[in-house]
């Protein structure tokens, strides 16, 4: 559970194709694994909750009438607060070697961290990158440039999934992931649902 | 290679983009790169572009939220209450991960298991993760108080530096490469080591000045009246 992955490309490239695909990896994974789709164009699936509190609320419901929800649950409203659900989910399931639910959280480009501004991270944005193996919570963020995110969630990715895009880009990704200068270049002619699965090897050693 | 390293790598690498090597440092860029060249050729298998098709929404399954979750480790039990929003909201640093079983006596001629290594090397990545975070919302909010102009006017030579990207992100890697070093040193998880991260993102900014020192020529005038010197001091007295 130390996926920290980013998915950058055009509009219209494929980003959430791949994010729907490696949504369902994750779901096959482990019988007991969970998503959470930050999804307020419902391209995941119909919506499970309009917000993260409507969420909370389903969840604990479900506990007391001991009854089951759907493993895939896209939800709408502040991606913070969507944050905060997926970390109280693993604080109750999971510990640093016993994670019995694997949790993913999807963050689309459009709801981007609302507590996070261009040079700083907001406070559960920080809390889960930190911790998230601790938590057995994966994160994907889908952005159109680099620059959407600010540099310590680079610094903290494990992996990023380059789709068609810009020559700046791929200086860019080059420059955060200490590539060869170059070595991205392709992303230039990819044609559409095309991308490149690069490693951050100067990430968490 | 070190924090420190990769930091040095990649203000090389950019001067270099810029034609501004001098021949010592191109030599130094060779030596490092010897050990971390990703080229072209070697990155090839590696970034050979692939194709995702659309695939059909994952299956209609569930999940049982209040089923009991198997926990093998030490440590607080697992409790609906983690889901309350009372406690969902608290401001409370996250909770350590269990703490280490008790371990016999340390035999000073006994090498390390590799049940030890293995949850130091867990260790020091974790705590490398967690300092790498904490300086980033410090380093943020201090730009952020900066462009506000809510910094005291003595204190804004300390922060001025952090406006800088490379400034900001060769921090990161040194506070990284810290924290591994400090995480292996105390051997394994070490959370109840937590007041080292706040001495350390409380030293990030005289790192930061540290770091543009080191970038500028010695026979530039510093604006902030503070030389290499004064600013190496002052770092190793905090």
């Amino acid at each position: 559970m130390n996926k920290a992955a980013l998915i950058v490309g055009a509009a219209e490239a494929g980003k959430t194709t791949l994010a729907r695909k490696l949504v369902s990896e994750h779901l096959g994974s482990h019988p007991q694994a969970i998503a959470f789709c930050h999804d307020p164009c419902e391209e995941y699936g119909p919506t499970f909750a309009k917000d993260a509190e409507e969420a909370r609320r389903r969840i604990l419901a479900a506990i007391k009438a001991g009854k089951e929800l759907p493993r895939l649950m896209p939800v709408g409203g502040d991606s913070e607060a969507l944050t905060r659900l997926a970390l109280d989910i693993g604080e109750r399931s999971n510990r640093a070697k016993d994670v019995s639910r694997p949790i993913l959280v999807v963050y689309d480009e459009g709801s981007l961290l609302s507590g996070s501004g261009a040079t700083y991270i907001g406070k559960k944005d920080q809390e889960s990158l930190a911790i998230r193996r601790h938590r057995g919570v994966a994160t994907i963020y889908l952005l159109q440039r680099p620059k959407q995110l600010p540099e310590p969630f680079w610094d903290l990715s494990t992996e990023c999934y380059l789709f068609r895009g810009r020559e700046a880009t791929a200086r860019k990704v080059e420059d955060l992931y200490q590539l060869e200068e170059g070595s991205l270049s392709a992303i230039t002619r990819l044609q559409r649902f095309q991308f490149i699965h690069v490693r951050n090897n100067g990430g968490l050693r | 290679m070190t924090g420190a390293e990769r930091a040095k790598l990649s203000r090389l690498r950019k001067k270099k983009r810029r034609g501004k090597l001098s021949r010592e440092e191109q030599r130094e860029l060779d030596a490092l790169e010897g050990g971390s060249r990703q080229t072209a050729e070697d990155a090839e298998p590696l970034l050979q572009p692939q194709t995702v098709a659309e695939t059909p929404p994952p299956a209609a399954s569930t999940w049982a939220p209040g089923s009991p979750e198997p926990s093998s480790e030490a440590g607080p039990q697992p409790t609906d209450g983690a889901l309350e929003p009372e406690q969902a909201s608290s401001s409370a640093p996250p909770a350590p991960p269990p703490a280490l079983e008790a371990e016999p006596e340390a035999d000073p001629n006994a090498q390390p298991t590799e049940a030890q290594l293995e949850a130091r090397a867990q260790g020091a990545q974790y705590i490398a993760t967690l300092y790498a975070g904490i300086v980033g919302y410090a380093m943020g909010r201090a730009v952020q108080l900066l462009d506000r102009s809510l910094v005291p006017e003595p204190l804004v030579p300390i922060f001025e530096p952090l406006r800088d990207e490379p400034v900001r992100r060769g921090v990161l890697a040194t506070v990284r490469g810290a924290a591994s070093s400090c995480a292996s040193r105390f051997g394994g998880p070490v959370l109840e080591h937590m007041d080292v991260a706040i001495v350390v993102s409380s030293g990030v900014l005289s790192a930061a000045v540290i770091y543009r020192a080191q970038d500028l020529p010695d026979e530039q005038p510093r604006a902030s009246g503070l030389s290499p010197g004064a600013v190496a001091g002052g770092a190793a007295a905090a």
